[in-house]
């Protein structure tokens, strides 16, 4: 007999204990598979989780030392799991304030500073989360938790190891190398002509320690392998291909033929477009956004890269949400969906640019900064709850590889590529990722909502939607007309009568010039006569 | 006895000049010196300018000052300055002088603005005072204490005085183009040393072609307009000594134009094409196409790189490939040429922003004072609101008032030329080279930047019409304009 039947004869208090489970689990599963089916509801409740709260202390953010930026690069790392990261310096510390993080990242970049003395380090002997140290002066007791021994040395060619990749010739200065631990370790590095490896990084329960850490080589990168473990993140990643300089006055045709490429290739891939804030009613921009939606059609997600910031004096900086809504707009009304926002990252510690830029986006994709200008500074980041971590594709290539194709490293990354400008570097760039056996992720089938007053705009298992409607991938072009009114001719009231009178007067200066030539003609011969009177007198 | 020995003493030493140099002084005493302190806010300006010279913004709240409120104090860079002259320009070595005078009397960490607000003073007071001078000498009193009086009040206007304590070149612009004027007409009147006013004269006009980069085509103006001054003598070394002034003058502009730092040509490159060709053109695609620039850019159109969010860094390599290589300032102007259409809107719209001295973008007061942001001062600006509020802004306006005026003096030109009196030509010279040097700035605006912060890079062509219109109204009431030119040198 089905079930349904058995619960219609049993009165409900008599339900038998395993069948009103199983009837429980069907009925979540119903409502689990409706939510799924209208997005924006199902998922937010299903992906409700909280992010992680990390608080990274700095002795020295050691400019002018080939260590200088890698805090940024910490933070940018960290944030690519999914955590709100809030960044302070030693000295900026407050007492007793380590307690209300689950997560502490203590980064020593000068060992000649003391800081033995503070607030700080008094906490930390009694914080009960998890801890990494990165760099000199690992405390005592961490040490001893840790098992470790280490060697130090002043200058070292080394070459680093972890997962797939490896990188040569490190020069590392000042280094401690690992030589006994308890726990798991992570990459390993190693020396010319000497047997022995070390670990780059380990961790024991709750503590993890990477003595070398520093922006730009591949112990930027490892320390994901590192931070996935320690932040307990279970997430299946991917590597993402991003295109990212494309403008309205890029050469869309190459754009429209790269996606293309791809399309046939089987590669989906990202494209970060510049926002466009006025004419977006010209033929020239019908044409961006009609290279756009063949774009979006042909496996391609768009993110809304974050505009130029040119001015930080102007009294007119609070618009720029409206801006970002009107432009996610314009490309919604052409059918295009936009899934997230592509910024430099201290947009996200900077409280204007994430709730006036960022706000309508729930996934990001974060740049390294290159010139930061700030609006509202803060020392926490807002977390997304996707949010990619990005590399140059030619700083990928640089690392030795094993094996033909790369798995997904541990954190969402994409591997950015700009926009080539010229036909050479077009064909050599799509050569490049016809080459490539890596398996590269689909964009849109991570979820992703942004939301403005207009529309909701989602994707949920690979497909796009506005305002809950699935949209439809058509790769047909239009043909945009060049035709259009740029200069508005206005009203013209009273037009004939202004010709008209145009005309009499024309008629009456012509007439009146006729006079005064008359006049004058009469005048000089009146007056040639009178001369030559006088002159025969 | 007593009453007339004091009236004969005053009119001995309080000659005209002397009482309009003392008016401007003590009006302009009162505007800066005396709180409220009136100045011009920074509008973004002024780092390319003070960082190079060793100052720094100090205040915590700059950021916030912008635009809306004068700040007077700044910081001295106390260790290495890694700034490099980011502008090359005059100013620096004005700058780099109150900084030492500053050292001297008030502090080796702190700047204030006022000292160099009062070296801008003492030289406009200078400058006041040679002008006036030029124009009252030998004048009946009556007359000379009127064009005092009219020199008084738009001299010592704060629509120009407040412009000392800033930063901004267009202190040195307006004292240096009052000293060319003042020298010039000296000349003219062989009133003092020659020589003496000749270096005056090419020293100022030095100064002024280096001061600020849209001012490259006056020292051309003034080198060949100048040519004249070549034959008011006939010794050799005079003649000698003024070609080389005059060339070295025409080499200074050329240098001026080259020396220009990239950015600051890439902020004017970009607005010269999307606030002035494409702003009025009918079809901006098919403009573009004429410059062979892709019709892509069109979205551009109308844009202001000064707006906080952009679609495009001004300085991107992208630009630089596909926009700006592809134009410069001979090809704007000849596509001004051939659409005069479009040159006689952007003519009109210069001339709509051409009567303004005080740029209504930057506040005049300290935070301090408690006034709202932006605020601008109204002490003593009765000419400059005036002419804001009355001149007619059109093109057609600027060009009646440059045929009037060369109307006005050409007689007295065509009889010097005809008695070949060399020095007696001088005058129509300066005025022409005052009316070009402003008609340049209002060209090199356009083609250079379009129309934006137009206002403020039209202040050279309100300060010669100013200047114009100050000494022909002068030589009216002074009855020089056509009559017998007694006091002129023969």
């Amino acid at each position: 007999m089905p079930e349904w039947r058995k619960l219609r004869e049993l009165d409900v208090p008599f339900l038998q204990s395993e069948l009103r489970s199983s009837i429980v689990v069907r009925l979540m599963m119903l409502i689990l598979c409706m939510s799924l089916a209208v997005p924006g509801v199902g998922a937010a409740a299903v992906d409700e989780k909280r992010p992680a709260h990390v608080l990274i202390v700095y002795d020295s953010l050691a400019l002018g030392s080939s260590k200088e930026g890698n805090i940024e690069a910490l933070k940018r790392i960290v944030a690519a799991f999914g955590a709100s990261v809030t960044v302070q310096s030693i000295d900026q510390y407050a007492s007793g304030s380590i307690s209300s993080y689950e997560y502490v990242i203590v980064v020593r970049n000068r060992e000649d500073l003391n800081i033995g003395h503070t607030h700080f380090l008094k906490d930390l002997s009694t914080y009960p989360g998890a801890y990494l140290h990165i760099g000199a002066d690992l405390p005592q007791s961490k040490s001893a938790q840790l098992g470790l021994k280490e060697e130090y040395r002043a200058r070292e060619t080394v070459s680093l190891s972890i997962g797939q990749l490896k990188e040569s010739s490190m020069k590392v200065s000042g280094g401690r190398f690992i030589t006994s631990y308890d726990g798991k370790g992570y990459g390993k590095f190693s020396m010319d002509g000497k047997q022995q490896t070390y670990p780059y990084g380990i961790q024991k329960g709750t503590t993890a320690y990477v003595p070398y850490y520093e922006r730009g080589n591949l112990s930027e990168l490892a320390l994901g392998y590192l931070l996935k473990d320690w932040l307990k993140t279970e997430e299946q990643t991917q590597l993402y291909v991003l295109l990212t300089e494309i403008y309205p006055f890029s050469d869309l045709q190459a754009l429209v033929r790269l996606a293309d490429s791809l399309y046939e290739a089987g590669i989906p891939f990202i494209v970060s477009v510049r926002p466009v804030f006025s004419n977006t009613d010209y033929p020239a921009m019908k044409r961006y956004l009609e290279a756009l939606k063949h774009v979006q059609s042909r496996n391609g997600s768009v993110v809304v890269q974050a505009p130029n910031v040119s001015a930080t004096i102007s009294q007119d900086m609070t618009t720029l949400d409206l801006k970002m809504a009107e432009f996610i707009n314009v490309l919604a009304d052409y059918g295009i969906a936009p899934l997230g926002v592509g910024a430099e990252m201290y947009w996200t510690y900077d409280q204007h640019y994430m709730t006036k830029g960022m706000g309508a986006f729930d996934s990001s994709v974060l740049f390294p900064n290159k010139e930061i200008k700030h609006m509202a500074r803060v020392d926490t980041s807002q977390p997304f709850s996707s949010s990619l971590y990005t590399m140059d594709m030619s700083q990928m290539e640089q690392l030795e590889q094993k094996g033909l194709f790369l798995n997904p490293l541990p954190m969402n990354t994409a591997l950015v590529l700009d926009f080539p400008t010229d036909e050479e570097a077009m064909e050599a760039t799509i050569q490049r990722l016809m080459e490539e056996w890596t398996s590269f992720g689909d964009y849109k089938n991570i979820s992703h909502e942004v939301n403005t007053e207009k529309y909701t705009i989602a994707s949920r298992g690979g497909i796009l939607y506005l305002n809950g409607e699935a949209v439809v991938l058509n790769a047909a072009d239009r043909l945009i007309s060049s035709e259009y009114e740029y200069i508005s001719k206005g009203e013209k009231s009273f037009e004939k009568l202004f010709t008209m009178q145009n005309k009499i007067l024309i008629v009456l200066i012509l007439l009146s010039l006729f006079i005064f030539g008359c006049f004058l003609i009469i005048g000089h011969r009146m007056y040639k006569r009178k001369y030559e009177v006088r002159r025969r007198l | 006895m007593f009453v007339r020995s004091v009236r004969s003493n005053l009119l001995r030493f309080g000659t005209p000049s002397v009482v309009a140099a003392l008016g401007v002084l003590i009006i302009t005493i009162l505007a800066l010196f005396v709180p409220p302190y009136i100045g011009m806010a920074d509008n973004g300006d002024y780092f390319r300018i003070i960082y190079s010279n060793g100052l720094y913004f100090s205040a915590p709240d700059y950021d916030q000052q912008y635009l809306g409120y004068f700040v007077k104090e700044y910081g001295i860079f106390q260790y290495f300055n890694e700034n490099n002259a980011s502008l090359f320009s005059s100013q620096s070595l004005f700058i780099r002088i109150a900084i030492i005078v500053n050292e001297w009397f008030y502090s080796s960490t702190w700047f204030d603005i006022r000292f160099q607000a009062a070296m801008y003073l003492l030289l406009y007071v200078a400058a006041v005072y040679l002008l006036v001078e030029a124009l009252t000498w030998k004048l009946s009193a009556k007359r000379g204490y009127l064009i005092a009086a009219l020199a008084i009040f738009l001299f010592a206007d704060t629509g120009y005085t407040a412009y000392f304590s800033s930063f901004f070149g267009e202190s040195i612009v307006w004292i240096m183009t009052m000293f060319v004027l003042a020298s010039g007409l000296l000349l003219w009147r062989k009133r003092y040393n020659d020589y003496v006013l000749l270096a005056i004269f090419v020293i100022s006009a030095l100064i002024l072609t280096t001061s600020k980069q849209q001012n490259a085509p006056v020292g051309l103006i003034v080198a060949v307009l100048g040519v004249v001054l070549v034959f008011i003598r006939k010794e050799k070394k005079y003649r000698l000594i003024t070609w080389t002034a005059l060339i070295s003058l025409f080499v200074v502009g050329v240098g001026t134009y080259v020396l220009i730092p990239k950015e600051f040509v890439n902020i004017n490159k970009y607005h010269a094409m999307t606030r002035g060709v494409l702003q009025y053109s009918e079809d901006p695609e098919a403009t573009l196409r004429g410059f062979g620039i892709d019709r892509q850019y069109a979205v551009l159109n109308g844009t202001i790189h000064y707006l906080p969010y952009t679609t495009v860094d001004v300085d991107s390599q992208l630009l630089e490939d596909n926009f700006y290589s592809k134009y410069g300032f001979g090809s704007i102007l000849t596509h001004y040429i051939t659409h005069p259409d479009q040159a006689v809107k952007m003519l009109n719209l210069a001339a709509r922003n051409g009567f303004t001295i005080r740029p209504p973008a930057m506040g005049n007061f300290e935070k301090s004072e408690g006034r709202e942001f932006g605020k601008h001062t109204t002490f003593f600006s009765g000419y400059s609101l005036t002419k804001d509020a009355l001149a007619p802004k059109t093109f057609g306006f600027v060009v009646i008032w440059m045929a009037l005026v060369i109307g006005f003096y050409m007689p007295t030109f065509v009889q010097a030329v005809k008695t070949r009196n060399a020095r007696q030509q001088l005058r129509l010279g300066l005025v022409l080279m005052l009316i070009l040097m402003g008609l340049s700035g209002v060209f090199v605006s356009i083609i250079g930047a379009g129309d934006a912060d137009l206002s403020k890079h039209l202040f050279h062509f309100t300060a010669t019409f100013d200047l114009v219109t100050f000494l022909l109204i002068a030589d009216l009431i002074g009855k020089r304009l056509w009559g017998v030119q007694d006091e002129a040198a023969v």
